[in-house]
């Protein structure tokens, strides 16, 4: 091939292979700009702690993006930096548990309910064997509405024993968000939230013949 | 339809740009002379680069010579640009719709994830400004503002992905509520309840 010939091809080569860079680095970029976007609203400092933070997340695989949000929220609220680093990092720990406790096919969003959960004071024990009554179906309900009750002031054992009990016995994720709707009603009417919660409970289903109720009741 | 007269424009333009001029023997001599020299290795005498090859040969043709490496990396660095902006184009089609919510340079463009159209309502008729600000806006207290209905109650419209959300609203600026209507999230660190929203993603009833 005559010189002339193989700088053509040379230059040939190098543009194919800049067009193909330019193609494929935008998605890494644009993810990474996506990231960093959400902590624009705090001071760089901060903003790096957070990302410390948030890239600790990724790399175990623990869903990162809602360390992120939390702090976008602090800022909105317009906390403190130590507020914010404090809410990220037990935001942090919560979701890490709750990935280990539901074990590694649950989903991100499934993941932040249960991180949700904990954060109200629920065991990992509880989400792991609501994952054992309901292996295959979404938690992200029961979950929402185990949270949800707990922070209404429903005892957690009580809470824990209703959420499992209604998914031991097959309730319906429109059974749990009509449990949890009633069961508000009756607090704000002033019934103590225990009662609430058991008295609805037995409105769902008396489970199998024999099968006791939460509190010991039947 | 293309009109007659395009057609006639069209033909007598390429016509042009067709036809051959005549043939000057002298001239073709003396380029057919110059490719050979241009092929023939270390025919110049200089080892790699192109201005010294010029020696001999007149000025408009060293200046040609001299620019060749720098044209071929201004297309290469042209190249680069127009791969780049493709690739931020394609991207942004084919992007990730329920971070669509979450970044106003994504919520415009189409995406291929499931998105639902959620309305918040919050019964304020003594409010004069309400917006509803969660992880589906990036917690950004005006992007979303309400509308006031005739009966004082608020709403928005927001597309949604699947999955479980966290909000609130803001009335007035500066007063955080939760909705008395939906499941309460857990204290978040910042002192104010939020509320939570699952979208989709449910058992079948």
């Amino acid at each position: 091939m005559s010189e002339r010939g193989r700088m053509s091809w040379a230059i040939v080569t190098a543009v194919a292979l800049a067009c193909a860079a330019g193609v494929l680095a935008p998605p890494a970029a644009r993810a990474q700009a996506i990231d960093r976007h959400l902590l624009d609203r705090l001071d760089p400092a901060t903003g790096d702690e957070v990302w410390k933070i948030a890239e600790t997340a990724r790399q175990q695989g623990v869903p990162y993006e809602p360390l992120l949000l939390t702090a976008a929220e602090g800022a909105s609220k317009h906390a403190s930096r130590e507020r914010i680093l404090a809410a990220v990092r037990e935001r942090y720990a919560a979701l890490s548990t709750a990935k280990d406790a539901l074990g590694p096919e649950s989903t991100p969003s499934e993941i932040a309910a249960g991180a949700g959960a904990l954060m109200s004071g629920v065991s990992p024990d509880t989400l792991a064997k609501l994952r054992q009554w309901r292996p295959k179906g979404s938690l992200l309900v029961p979950l929402v509405v185990l949270a949800d009750l707990v922070t209404r002031h429903v005892p957690v054992e009580t809470a824990s024993s209703a959420l499992l009990h209604a998914s031991r016995i097959g309730a319906k994720d429109a059974d749990l968000l009509r449990l949890r709707s009633r069961i508000e009603s009756d607090i704000q009417k002033g019934v103590s939230p225990a009662a609430a919660t058991l008295s609805r409970l037995q409105g769902l289903g008396a489970g199998p013949p024999g099968a006791p109720l939460p509190g010991g009741s039947r | 339809m293309e009109h007659e007269d395009d057609r006639e424009l069209r033909r007598r333009v390429a016509g042009s740009y067709a036809r051959v001029g005549p043939v000057d023997d002298e001239a073709k001599g003396r380029l057919m002379d110059r490719l050979r020299r241009e092929d023939a290795p270390g025919a110049s005498g200089v080892s790699g680069g192109t201005a010294a090859r010029d020696a001999g040969s007149n000025s408009g043709e060293r200046g040609l010579l001299a620019w060749r490496p720098l044209t071929a990396g201004l297309a290469v660095a042209a190249s680069l640009a127009l791969g780049t902006a493709l690739g931020w184009t394609l991207h942004s089609r084919l992007g990730s719709a329920p971070k669509a919510a979450l970044s106003s340079e994504i919520a415009e463009v189409p995406s291929t994830r499931e998105v639902r159209l959620v309305q918040f309502v919050l019964a304020a008729p003594k409010a004069s400004h309400v917006t509803v600000v969660g992880d589906f806006n990036e917690w950004d207290p005006i992007a979303t503002p309400m509308a006031r209905r005739v009966d004082g109650a608020w709403t928005a419209a927001i597309p949604v992905s699947p999955g479980r959300h966290v909000y609130a609203f803001i009335v007035d600026g500066d007063r955080w509520v939760s909705d008395p209507a939906a499941p309460m999230a857990p204290e978040d660190g910042f002192g104010i309840r939020n509320s939570v929203i699952v979208v989709g993603g449910q058992e079948p009833t």
